[in-house]
């Protein structure tokens, strides 16, 4: 072998995979009517990463867009097609970029590709959960490293350093952020499963999470000591008003409704000093917020649990929403 | 093209790599605390407010403990139905499910989500029953022993 076929194999062998990664995650990001299938396909609270990067990616940017963004608070407390329908007039779409569990960070990660949708307005839902200081990493499935400065000290970065490695694989590679989700939805696209087996899937470990006390409001009250504030769930509120200012739209901060038994159950200090938080944040970062006093009274049979609004619930929001839009927008 | 032809196999290689890598996590939701949960989170909420200012006189001060059992007994109660809505909403979808199969398979998938949910409404049950309910009664019972006792 020669030296220069030599050098011809080593410069394939290291330059080639990378090139092939490179290759194959441009054709999939690139492949517009694939995102539009899983925007259009894939139900909430199934595949919702996967989803929510399908829906920003084939929403149309402009000012009728009035984005709904949170978790599975958000995505069980409006009706977007109702808000559609109520303001038709006005051509205004209401897509609604939820992901089951998320904390505020997550919408700190997405507030460039928001921002980007050059929304009339975007509305984030928060809970004093979704901006707890601890045990929010596993729950978050975006990551933007050009973000990360803004959204952690030095020492949160360095508390957490695999969280931030895995994050930045998954933003180099869309097989790294999407890979199982991805599967799951091919076997959908070739029959073998259908979205109600997921759904179920999903459903079931919900139950599971649920009954071993693992999942977010749980967690959230097992935790020994309160929150401190700030942290990046709540600089993730600045980021994304400052993004959302740079593209000409405003954010709006909803304090999530509160169930009657949660006034039993959850500590009147840590519920009192996340909303002093969101009252001195929307001060200095600029943004407008709507807190729980200013909600309809909600009651017992207004939640299909002690967080999510039933089909009732649902609509006193949507309703309070719309008059709140009417009025703002 | 044969160089081609390795920078498609090597591409095939670290693709297919990503692609069988183990899973990621999926997100999560969920808005109910299970009986016994529920109660202790009531009486270090709640219950701890009541105990801390009892009153001296006794009259009310049992009031305030038999208030506090009734608040624990209610709380318990609705963190059952809270979770049997929960899973029985799960086994809706399951039975949909359920509906694209037929015959024999049909019926035993169905058979098998009716199971799931009660044996989940039997565990909530005996969370109730066995750790909530004697926990709610044991701190009710606390709470009156410090009735009448001077904090001199």
């Amino acid at each position: 072998m020669t030296l220069a076929k030599a050098l011809r194999v080593a410069f394939l062998v290291s330059v080639g995979p990378v090139l092939a990664l490179v290759a194959s995650d441009r054709a999939i990001v690139l492949w517009r009517a694939h995102w539009a299938w899983v925007a259009r396909e894939v139900p909430p609270l199934v595949l919702d990463p996967y989803r929510l990067e399908g829906i920003l990616r084939s929403t149309a940017p402009g000012r009728q867009n009035v984005l709904l963004l949170g978790n599975s608070v958000t995505e069980q407390g409006f009706d977007g097609p109702a808000l559609e329908q109520r303001f038709a007039a006005r051509g205004l779409r209401f897509p609604k970029l939820t992901l089951g569990g998320a904390p505020a960070l997550t919408f700190g990660m997405l507030a460039e590709p928001i921002a980007e949708l050059e929304p009339a307005l975007a509305l984030l839902v928060v809970s004093p959960p979704s901006l707890r200081s601890r045990g929010y990493e596993d729950y978050v499935y975006a990551y933007d490293a050009r973000e990360v400065p803004g959204l952690f000290s030095a020492r949160e970065w360095l508390a957490a350093p695999r969280f931030h490695i895995d994050g930045f694989a998954g933003q180099l590679h869309v097989l790294a952020r999407h890979r199982r989700a991805m599967q799951r939805a091919a076997l959908v696209w070739l029959g073998t499963v259908d979205w109600s087996g997921l759904e179920h899937q999903e459903g079931k470990a919900r139950v599971g999470r649920m009954l071993d006390g693992a999942d977010m409001l749980q967690a959230w009250l097992q935790q020994p000591e309160p929150d401190a504030y700030p942290n990046p769930n709540t600089r993730a509120l600045g980021v994304l008003a400052q993004r959302l200012r740079e593209h000409g739209a405003r954010l709006v901060v909803l304090e999530a409704p509160s169930h009657p038994i949660q006034e039993v159950l959850l500590p009147p200090e840590r519920i009192a000093a996340a909303h002093q938080e969101l009252e001195q944040l929307a001060a200095e970062d600029d943004f407008t917020l709507v807190t729980r006093a200013e909600l309809p009274p909600l009651e017992e049979d207004d939640f299909s649990d002690w967080v999510h609004a039933s089909p009732r619930g649902r609509e006193r929001l949507t309703t309070f929403l719309g008059d709140y839009l009417a009025r703002t927008l | 093209m044969f160089q081609m032809h390795r920078l498609l196999v090597a591409g095939a290689v670290v693709a297919g790599s990503l692609w069988l890598a183990p899973s990621l996590a999926s997100a999560t939701t969920g808005g109910c605390l299970i009986p016994s949960a529920a109660a202790s989170q009531y009486m270090s909420v709640t219950g701890s407010n009541i105990v801390n200012n009892l009153s001296s006189d006794l009259r009310i001060c049992h009031n305030q403990c038999e208030m506090l059992r009734q608040g624990c007994a209610r709380v318990a109660d609705t963190a059952m139905k809270c979770v049997v809505a929960s899973a029985k909403a799960d086994e809706n979808s399951a039975i949909r499910e359920c509906n694209g199969l037929s015959g024999s398979s049909k019926s035993s998938c169905k058979d098998s989500a009716k199971g799931n949910l009660k044996s989940i409404f039997q565990f909530v049950r005996s969370d109730k029953s066995n750790n909530a309910l004697p926990f709610c009664e044991s701190s009710f019972q606390s709470c009156l022993s410090q009735c009448g006792v001077s904090e001199d």
